[in-house]
């Protein structure tokens, strides 16, 4: 178990001119959950909000990060679009405590997670990483020759540039660069999406790529996460430049 | 409508509609109750992050649902796009907890809470498929129910509501609830619900009706389970009522008189009840609430065993009365806390003797002194503008009180510590029930100059001010003291696309202007008009126990420039609210 010290919680009176500053023995845990039927629809924050509170529901501190505004240490490893559901949701948290069994964790978050917020497993968090990828599977109301035709006329393309709109700027994603080959898995469209350091395709960017590229018309019955990628955080080294 | 394709469709809207969490239930602590026999949809009339905020539909929430009969579902206001994307694809007004159909509960509640959301009202009841006004209803409709505050004028929504419940609903629910219970057909329903006191059914006619008052104000009621909003909400927070009712008598207060007499809850059950809370909800915070729970007998010990328990609990005390608050806010006080709001209302002693605010520029002083000296580097100061009898020299007491505080602050805290003096000045709505209930308000040009001169005296560092907009000041005047034809305009207002009305961004000025203008009726004239003593008003059949004749009273003593006292410490002033059983009921220290 990974042991480390944090600053003190609230009400300890640290930023006071006299204060002291007490150990905080933590443990930093990695979450895995599932995000099922209408939970889909909670904001990254809402769901960011909802975990720190059915921690404390079942009894575990979160530890704080320091600093004049002391927040929660938790992070959710990968921002997902709302509507879509998962079954690979990570959270990493920094729980008060020497240690903690994991199990037990486990069990005592599903009784006080709310409806369709259901937590997997809970393993001490390793070292840090970074998302370099998800699968998604997408489900449409479409007959399988229909899928079938968009996803060959997908995969065909060289490029398939799709509209985002944020509220700073407008820009085209080349959808193929980030998720070169979908695949048809019975009645759905299977597609691993890869995260590079200049950004990403959203999956539903994916689908809109693959509905233009469709005869027909392709109804999106709903998204899931299947599974994140990650791979070790590089280390980097800042080299010092004097003239 | 089959169910499963309902709710197909309504996950359709989801992936388009802004903030989807609003409508999709299962929040921690939700019930659903699918065998109940009983089915009511309690509404609140704006959207969910407002609404769900809302204590007196959780304290409904749970004593329905703590029944094993009745099944209580919530419902909130949809927002302008879910309305418009619902009515698009025929889609129902549902129910949070099991998405089905409002319109097949037995009742519709709906509490009103703010004369503002009067057109989200109508909206709901539209939405549900529920014919508008309650005359155009048959047997397959639900009885729509409202209540709350606002409701102590049932005359602007009378054409549009079945049954009005008066007061306090804690004891007489459960009646209302055996009613639904033993009896299935609509009319037979009304019938029944009639018999009841504090049921007011403006299609029989215009009864006395008298307010129901929850006597007993036992712990039981209180919410043991409230459901955890998402994030989105406007109070995250659990809360616990500590005290009802309020005997200070300022002759501006609507819930000074609708809630008399005073009964306050033991210690040991509001430190049980909100540590119950918090171990249900999560919550980091704690809020006592009251009208002002300052005054509540219990607050310095209450504070002082929670705080036992929970050390780094924040603690909340909302509503603080300048003489007493500082005691409860200095002993509330930690490390996470750093606003505190004082509400002196006026800045003159004249005019704090006019709205019958027992307290002195002394006091004023200390408090902001006691509020700095104790760590708090955010201090709100709440006045109101508009005033009957208002001087040029209450406007400039605002800003003379606003440099004061800075100067305080200054002089605690240090020359160029980091503080902020916040003066919010929101304009006076005279209301039903009051002593100022024959007021009209400030003509909005003359707000608008009051306002406009204390944007330009209030500048400088550590200083803020925030003002309420007229246009909506205007409109609540004009609701809240309206009858029959208001509801007339209300309507045509709703028509016409007003819905959320308290949004600045949605109020619609020139279509209010219009439907008043259309029922024949000026808004502006509505809301300034001064209403004869000797005329009857709107609202004279609903009893609230305070008389007509203490309250007539009280608005000659404000033009005497003359205080009354607190009975609950200077003798009774025979207001009249106190019946039997019913009476002040404090608690010891």
């Amino acid at each position: 178990m990974i042991a480390a010290r944090a600053s003190a919680p609230f009400g300890t009176g640290w930023w006071r001119p006299n204060a002291t500053h007490p150990a905080v023995h933590t443990v930093r845990i990695e979450l895995r959950l599932a995000i099922r039927d209408r939970a889909r629809y909670l904001s990254h924050l809402e769901m960011v909000d909802l975990l720190l509170a059915a921690l404390r529901r079942a009894d575990y501190g979160v530890a704080l990060s320091n600093g004049m505004r002391p927040r929660p240490v938790i992070s959710l490893a990968l921002a997902r679009g709302v509507g879509v559901a998962s079954e690979d949701e990570r959270c990493t948290v920094e729980l008060v405590g020497e240690s903690h069994d994991l199990d037990e964790l486990v069990v005592r978050l599903a009784a006080t997670c709310p409806r369709g917020v259901v937590p997997l497993e809970a393993l001490p968090a390793g070292p840090k990483t970074i998302v370099t990828g998800a699968t998604y599977r997408i489900v449409f109301d479409a007959p399988g020759d229909s899928l079938a035709q968009a996803v060959e006329a997908y995969c065909a393309a060289t490029e398939l540039l799709v509209p985002r709109r944020s509220p700073k700027q407008r820009r085209n994603v080349d959808v193929c660069r980030y998720a070169p080959e979908p695949r048809l898995e019975g009645d759905a469209i299977v597609v691993d999406i890869a995260i590079y350091e200049d950004g990403s395709a959203k999956p539903e960017e994916v689908v809109r790529a693959l509905q233009s590229c469709a005869d027909g018309d392709l109804c999106v019955a709903g998204i899931t996460r299947l599974a994140v990628r990650t791979a070790p955080k590089p280390v980097r080294v800042g080299a010092t430049e004097t003239t | 409508m089959e169910q499963s394709i309902l709710q197909q469709q309504i996950e359709r809207l989801l992936t388009v509609v802004e903030k989807p969490s609003r409508y999709i239930g299962g929040e921690t602590n939700e019930t659903v109750k699918p065998a109940a026999t009983v089915r009511i949809a309690l509404a609140y009339p704006d959207a969910y992050e407002i609404g769900i905020s809302n204590q007196a539909l959780q304290i409904l929430y749970g004593l329905i649902n703590d029944r094993t009969d009745a099944a209580a579902e919530r419902v909130y206001c949809p927002w302008p796009d879910m309305a418009d994307a619902m009515r698009r694809e025929g889609i129902p007004l549902f129910t949070l907890e099991t998405w089905r159909p409002v319109r097949e509960a037995d009742l519709f509640g709906i509490t009103l809470q703010a004369e503002l959301t009067y057109s989200n009202v109508l909206e709901l009841i539209d939405l549900a498929g529920i014919p508008i006004r309650a005359i155009d209803r048959t047997d397959a409709d639900p009885i729509v129910m409202a209540g709350g505050p606002s409701a102590s004028n049932p005359m602007p929504l009378a054409a549009f509501v079945d049954v009005f419940f008066m007061g306090e609903a804690e004891e007489g629910l459960s009646r209302v609830v055996a009613i639904l219970d033993e009896v299935k057909d609509r009319q037979e329903r009304l019938d029944r619900l009639a018999e009841l006191p504090f049921l007011y059914l403006p299609a029989r006619g215009e009864r006395p009706v008298e307010r129901a008052i929850f006597a007993d104000f036992s712990i039981d009621a209180a919410p043991t389970k409230p459901v955890v909003p998402y994030a989105s909400a406007i109070f995250s927070r659990a809360s616990v009522e500590v005290m009802r009712g309020c005997t200070r008598g300022c002759r501006f207060c609507h819930a000074g008189t609708w809630y008399r007499p005073v009964r306050e809850r033991p210690v040991e059950d509001v430190v049980k009840a909100g540590l119950a809370q918090l171990g249900c909800t999560g919550y980091d915070e704690l809020s006592l609430t009251s009208l002002a729970t300052s005054d509540w007998s219990g607050v310095a010990r209450a504070i002082k065993e929670i705080k036992a328990e929970k050390p780094d609990l924040h603690l909340s005390l909302p509503s603080n009365r300048v003489d007493t608050g500082p005691v409860a806010l200095l002993a509330a006080a930690n490390s996470r806390q750093r606003s505190i709001t004082l509400a002196p209302e006026a800045a003159t002693q004249r005019m704090r003797d006019i709205i019958c605010k027992t307290i002195t520029d002394e006091m004023i002083e200390q408090a902001i002194e006691s509020a700095f000296a104790a760590g708090y580097t955010s201090l709100k100061l709440y006045f109101m503008i508009g005033l009957p009898l208002e001087t040029f020299a209450e406007i400039q007491g605002i800003v003379d009180l606003g440099f004061r505080a800075r100067e305080i602050g200054r002089a605690t805290l240090g020359e160029k510590a980091k503080f902020t003096v916040h003066i919010s000045a929101s304009n006076f709505v005279p209301k039903p029930h009051t002593p100022f209930q024959w007021d009209g308000m400030a003509p909005p040009d003359q707000l608008r100059v009051k306002q406009d001169y204390l944007r330009r005296a209030l500048k400088g560092r550590q200083l803020k001010l925030s003002l309420h907009d007229v246009r909506t000041s205007m409109l609540e005047g004009a609701i809240g003291r309206g009858d029959a034809i208001t509801g007339d305009a209300l309507e045509a207002a709703w028509r016409a696309g007003a819905r959320f009305d308290a949004w600045t961004e949605h109020h619609k000025e020139d279509v209010w202007r219009d439907a008043f203008s259309a029922a024949g009726r000026d808004l502006v004239v509505e809301a300034t008009r001064e209403r004869d003593p000797l005329d009857p008003l709107p609202w004279d059949h609903v009893r609230s126990g305070v008389s007509k004749e203490f309250l007539l009273d009280e608005w000659w003593q404000s033009r005497a420039e003359r205080p009354t006292g607190d009975c609950r410490w200077d003798g009774c002033s025979d207001c009249g609210a106190c019946v039997g059983p019913v009476r002040n009921r404090l608690v010891e220290a």
